[in-house]
């Protein structure tokens, strides 16, 4: 109720004809629309991030559409997907317990857990027996389909049973997205990454991975680029096509920022709101934590680790993982303290909520917007680190990155040729990659940045002039987006993302 | 004439031999005299007329209010006196006669030899308005150096006596901000805006960030240090009550617009536009009979997107017909006294045309300046 | 609070840490996978008895808590082991390779600071001007950049398309000089390019740090206020805006000062430099850990060190510390 009258106040107002018209209580049907798009991008993602090596466009029709159902795809080892089963199993008896009227999401949840459950019991069964680390021809792809569209509905579901947080999710996406969009440097970023995202996606179609393999010359040991498909980027120290790594390449430097991130991310924003929401010892605790890992120089430590534990991208992605995140911690921590301090937490609290449920119902809410922005900057590092560590000589000896792909042109003496064509164009990749990130990072940041989403609003929303005025008077560079490295630094009181969800927040207590 | 000046005892005002110096002045009714100053913003999205056309005069040794809602362009219209709007603020037309010069006209050169010399600024909430890493003394001994070419030494003197005048410890001269409280930066601030025995000094809701207590002294204060210095005095202020008790004269603004002006007499008994009218009766009266507080339905306007005509016809509960299409004019409806409002008159067709003449020479003269900026 | 409280306070939050990370060096090694004598013994074939030998000498046959005591003993003595590449004792080896590395990093930090603040300062007071949007670029295009892939274009361009400075090394192998300023000016000639390419990653982030600080501190209303009193574009910048916007910067320059053992690893690698970082990366190819460890305590100490100097330079910068 005084959600949505709320968001009709904040929001683009008559001025804006997109605004949608939704009535209280109903699924926004954008939610939908999303729901049927988002199904089969995700699919299709999972899908081509398993797709066989060996089947490059120029193999055929036949043979290309015969590898979505190869046996390749989706073969996880059991552990995981046995996990997420349950996790899944987890929230499903969880939301059939809350008192609600329509308990289709706790259903459509089961019928994901189930799916996943019997998908790693039916993937551990080897020839060795049952095992919770191999992974066996279950017909993976037919496991994966059903999951993913399970997910799309338990996603209907959930917006079916909780139509105002779904309003909530819709607006406020449709906010940030609008206010992204008239940022340069942020949809300079989505370009170069789509591109990038897109060459890690369907590397097995741009190039045959046995063109990789040791005894797979095309060429005389550092060629310069020639005109056929393979010698566009000539070839590196062994007469291999450098356009073939550089193309699988990508893979590797986007997986494991990717994964390195989440990890970053997890352990940063959970040692962050706790330190943060608990004072006193506990808190302590975790700041101190924070700052002894914020000292430790990461790259001594990871040769350390990395010369210990082996080479493998695993242990890459384990050491960037746990050398990144006292910086994501440091950020999350002082939002919380100021998040901590706002009245709807406060009230929670008073009503006798449990620390647990005011964690994540209010507090993980309101600094989920930083932590998202701050997330988008760290995988530029993690890519980076990556890089760095795969060029001295600590990736994976079996896989090529961006990195290893350096390390040979180095230690091959690819410079004192000079085989520019070796050189470049991973340097170019890296940079570009890691530039995208950090565009659409500080992107984020400037939209949910509340100060900086009046200054953009004033323009369009015929509201007091004292927003106009101020945001006038007060940043000088309307029109211009600002490069801001301490882009963590916000401002208190909350984000605008998420203080409509302070409005929506139910005055009872009995929801948990 | 910067040594005697600094010696000057605080009673007598010095003597300003600069103002006999050019004789090609233009002839002026007072000290300061502000002729339909606009001074817009530049957005994205367009133009913010933040003070589309205020005039007011000033006399020497007069004190006169500014007042209006938050986001009327009040500070803009101060901001803008001294040529110290945000860089993508500009004076676009209209002229600020200070002594018969105009500083709307004059270089950035010209203006530093201005600033704090002649005019000089109490900002609000003084927390902010000093450098948190320099010293309070040196704070105020910068312009006093700068402006009146004396030694150190005789700086500090000055800037202690300036603090006792001001009514803080000498001995605290050599503190930091955070050293002192709200309502002793306050008065170091002030201290500070008297430091060239300026001729004007503005006042930008110097009280506004205090509690009631140190608010009282510090008007008090003001009004002390006004009537022993014979200083020139603008007051902005959100607060009426504070205008009525401290400034001779008063101007009420309403989107960027002067909608009355005339003594604070005038205006506070005789208040005649609706704006004002309804901004007084927002105000609870202690002598009166207790009433109900009564707020303004609805917003000001968007200043990017100006209503046509009366900018408070939206607003107002007396709009008639004409004041959604024609601009009203001020018009002076008993000596002094100021009032913008088709109640006291529609401005005739020749007024019209020529208002929106006006209008239609400063938005070909916005164009050719972003022309301009373009190459 | 007291000046003497918030130092002795800063102090004993170093050593506190200093003494933490000591300790997790020790856990460190090990929680690591494998018996440590044998990680202590070269790669390959080896006499029998010889794991037995090292765990003699290294006291892991003692219980734990003893060998925590030794291993304390053994660090304040700064006894970090023997290196069995070079067959010497780690203190020794590190002795020699530190002066390098802290010309190389010493000379790039403050070529770094100095053009990034420089720059960084310029754009942000000519704030969208066609000089702004040309360096900040640039800043960011830097600041993405690999270190080390830099340090190749610049061999393959100015070593050996251009042959203008030497491939890497500090001085060629078997050079001798009549005076030691030949040696100096070798020196100095040897170390252009491995300077421009330790600085040049830090000069795109000083340039956009020191930016963003200065646009914050812009916008501040004593900024307004020295206009106000009629100061000199000039003197408002250097004056009120730059002390100010330097403060936050501080505690990032020291931090980056500490993970400087970073960038040389990198640098001092692809340069030949005869550094710390080398060394390190030397001793991680050929698995010789007590190196590796003496490298990564040192970098460890260096980093907590500089956050100290971090923390009393604040005090004497910042008067609200002193409140």
């Amino acid at each position: 109720m005084s959600a949505v009258t709320s968001q009709k106040n904040g929001s683009a107002g008559p001025g804006d004809p997109e605004q949608p018209v939704l009535e209280h209580g109903t699924m926004p049907s954008r939610l939908k629309r999303w729901i049927i798009i988002w199904t089969p991008v995700v699919w299709l993602v999972m899908t081509l991030a398993t797709f066989p090596k060996d089947r490059p466009v120029t193999s055929g029709f036949g043979n290309v559409m015969g590898g979505f159902v190869s046996d390749e795809i989706a073969r996880y080892p059991a552990w995981v997907v046995l996990i997420l089963g349950l996790l899944i199993l987890g929230f499903a008896i969880l939301s059939l317990l809350r008192r609600q009227r329509k308990h289709t999401l706790a259903y459509a949840l089961f019928a994901l857990a189930a799916v996943l459950l019997g998908w790693g019991f039916a993937a551990g069964f080897d020839d060795g027996g049952w095992s919770l680390t191999s992974s066996s021809e279950v017909l993976g792809w037919l496991w994966q389909t059903i999951a993913i569209v399970l997910i799309g509905a338990a996603v209907w579901a959930w917006g079916y049973a909780n139509p105002e947080r779904a309003y909530l999710m819709v607006f406020n996406t449709r906010q940030t997205w609008r206010l992204y969009r008239s940022n340069w440097q942020g949809m300079a970023g989505i370009i170069i990454m789509a591109f990038f995202a897109a060459m890690a996606l369907l590397s097995p179609f741009l190039a045959d991975h046995a063109y990789l393999a040791p005894n797979a010359q095309i060429g005389l040991p550092f060629e310069p680029p020639w005109s056929s498909y393979y010698g566009w980027f000539g070839t590196d120290e062994q007469g291999l096509s450098v356009l073939a790594e550089f193309i699988w390449s990508s893979r590797i430097s986007l997986v494991v920022g990717l994964l390195a991130t989440a990890i970053s991310t997890m352990l940063g924003a959970a040692i962050g709101i706790f330190s943060g929401f608990y004072g006193g010892w506990r808190g302590e605790i975790g700041m101190r934590l924070t700052d002894w890992f914020l000292v430790l120089p990461w790259l001594p430590l990871a040769l350390v680790l990395a010369a210990a534990w082996g080479q493998n991208y695993w242990m890459i992605i384990l050491i960037i993982g746990i050398t990144s995140w006292p910086g994501t911690s440091r950020i999350v921590r002082s939002q919380t303290l100021s998040v901590r301090e706002l009245q709807f937490v406060e009230r929670s609290r008073a009503i006798g909520s449990s620390n647990f449920h005011t964690m994540m119902r209010h507090i993980l809410p309101n600094v989920f917007p930083l932590i998202f922005a701050n997330t988008v900057l760290v995988v530029a590092i993690a890519i980076l680190s990556e890089t760095t560590l795969s060029f001295l000589g600590l990736g994976d000896p079996l896989n090529f990155s961006w990195g290893t792909m350096l390390r040979g042109a180095w230690v091959s003496g690819a410079a004192g040729l000079p085989a520019w064509w070796y050189i470049l164009p991973p340097g170019f990749a890296i940079i570009l990659v890691v530039l995208a990130f950090t565009f659409m990072g500080t992107a984020f940041d400037e939209v949910l940045d509340p100060k900086l989403r009046k200054r953009e609003e004033a323009g369009s929303r015929p509201e007091g002039p004292d927003a106009a005025t101020a945001a006038a008077a007060g940043t000088p560079e309307a029109a211009t987006p600002i490069v801001s490295m301490d882009g963590a630094v916000l401002p208190e009181g909350g984000l605008p993302h998420l203080r409509h969800e302070q409005d929506y927040d139910p005055p009872k207590g009995g929801e948990q | 004439m910067s040594a005697a000046t600094a010696k000057a005892k605080k009673g007598a005002p010095a003597a300003k031999p600069a103002a006999e110096k050019k004789a090609a002045r233009i002839e002026h009714p007072g000290l300061l005299d502000v002729r339909d100053l606009k001074a817009y913003f530049r957005l994205s999205a367009g133009w913010v007329k933040a003070v589309d056309g205020i005039s007011f005069t000033l006399e020497p040794g007069e004190s006169l209010g500014l007042a209006g809602e938050s986001g009327c362009g009040k500070t803009t219209a101060a901001t803008a006196l001294i040529k110290l709007l945000p860089e993508n603020g500009r004076i676009v037309s209209g002229e600020v006669l200070f002594d018969g010069i105009n500083l709307a006209k004059r270089t950035e050169f010209g203006m530093s030899k201005i600033r704090w010399k002649e005019i000089s600024m109490i900002f609000q909430g003084a927390m902010n308005a000093l450098n948190p890493v320099k010293e309070v003394g040196d704070q105020i001994i910068e312009p006093i150096r700068l402006h009146d070419n004396i030694g150190e030494k005789a700086a500090l003197a000055r800037a202690k006596e300036l603090f006792e005048l001001v009514g803080i410890n000498p001995k605290r001269i050599g503190e930091y901000p955070h050293q002192m409280s709200g309502g002793m930066r306050q008065r170091a601030m002030i201290a500070m805006a008297l430091a060239c025995n300026p001729r004007l000094v503005i006042g930008d809701e110097p009280t506004t960030a205090l509690d009631v207590m140190v608010q009282a002294q510090i008007l008090e204060l003001i009004e002390k240090l006004r009537e022993e210095l014979d200083l020139s005095f603008i007051l902005i202020s959100h607060d009426l009550s504070v205008m009525a008790e401290t400034c001779d004269k008063g101007v009420i603004m309403y989107a960027g617009r002067v909608v009355e002006s005339g003594s604070v007499e005038q205006i506070f008994n005789n208040a005649e536009h609706p704006y004002t009218r309804r901004l007084i009766k927002s105000f609870p009266n202690i002598h009166e009979k207790r009433e109900m507080v009564s707020s303004i339905p609805g917003d000001p306007p968007n200043l990017l997107y100006p209503p046509p005509g009366c900018n408070f016809s939206p607003r107002c509960e007396r709009c008639f017909e004409p004041c959604t299409s024609v601009e009203p004019q001020l018009t002076e409806i008993e000596p002094g006294h100021f009032v913008s409002c088709h109640l006291f008159g529609v401005p005739d067709q020749a007024t019209q045309d020529a208002a929106s003449a006006d209008v239609a020479a400063t938005d070909a003269h916005l164009a050719a300046a972003l022309e301009a900026e373009a190459q | 609070m007291d000046k003497r409280r918030y130092f002795l306070r800063k102090i004993a939050n170093a050593l506190l840490t200093i003494v933490v990370v000591i300790s997790f060096n020790f856990i460190l090694f090990r929680i690591l996978p494998g018996d440590p004598a044998r990680l202590l013994l070269p790669k390959g074939r080896f006499q029998a008895g010889a794991i037995e030998k090292q765990r003699k000498i290294f006291r892991l046959d003692k219980p734990l808590y003893e060998q925590f005591v030794f291993y304390w003993w053994d660090t304040l003595n700064l006894e970090l082991g023997f290196s069995f590449k070079e067959k010497r004792p780690v203190a020794e080896v590190v002795g020699e390779r530190i002066w390098p590395t802290i010309l190389l990093a010493g000379t790039g930090t403050i070529i770094a600071t100095l053009v990034g603040y420089t720059t960084g300062v310029f754009a942000a007071w000519r704030r969208n001007s066609k000089y702004d949007v040309l360096t900040t670029n640039a800043g960011m295009f830097f600041y993405s950049m690999p270190t080390f892939w830099f340090a190749l274009i610049c061999i393959m361009i100015f070593s050996v398309q251009l042959g203008w400075f030497p491939v890497g090394r500090m001085l060629e192998p078997g050079a001798t000089f009549d005076h030691w300023y030949q040696q100096a000016a070798s020196v100095l000639y040897h170390m252009i390019l491995p300077v421009s390419t330790f600085a040049i990653a830090y000069v795109g982030e000083y340039h956009l740090i020191m930016r963003s600080s200065l646009t914050g501190v812009m916008k501040e209303d004593y900024v307004l206020t020295a206009r106000a009193k009629g100061l000199s574009e000039n003197k408002v910048l250097w004056g009120h805006v730059v002390p100010n916007a330097m403060l936050p910067t501080v505690t990032i320059v020291m931090m980056n000062l500490g993970f400087v053992m970073s960038g040389t690893i990198l640098t001092e690698s692809v340069f030949n430099w005869p550094g710390l970082g080398l060394l390190a990366y030397e001793s991680m190819l050929n698995r010789d850990y007590p190196v590796m460890q003496a490298v990564f305590l040192i970098a460890a100490v260096a980093v907590i060190l500089a956050n100290l100097v971090a923390d009393i330079m604040y005090y004497y910068l910042d008067p609200r510390v002193k409140a």
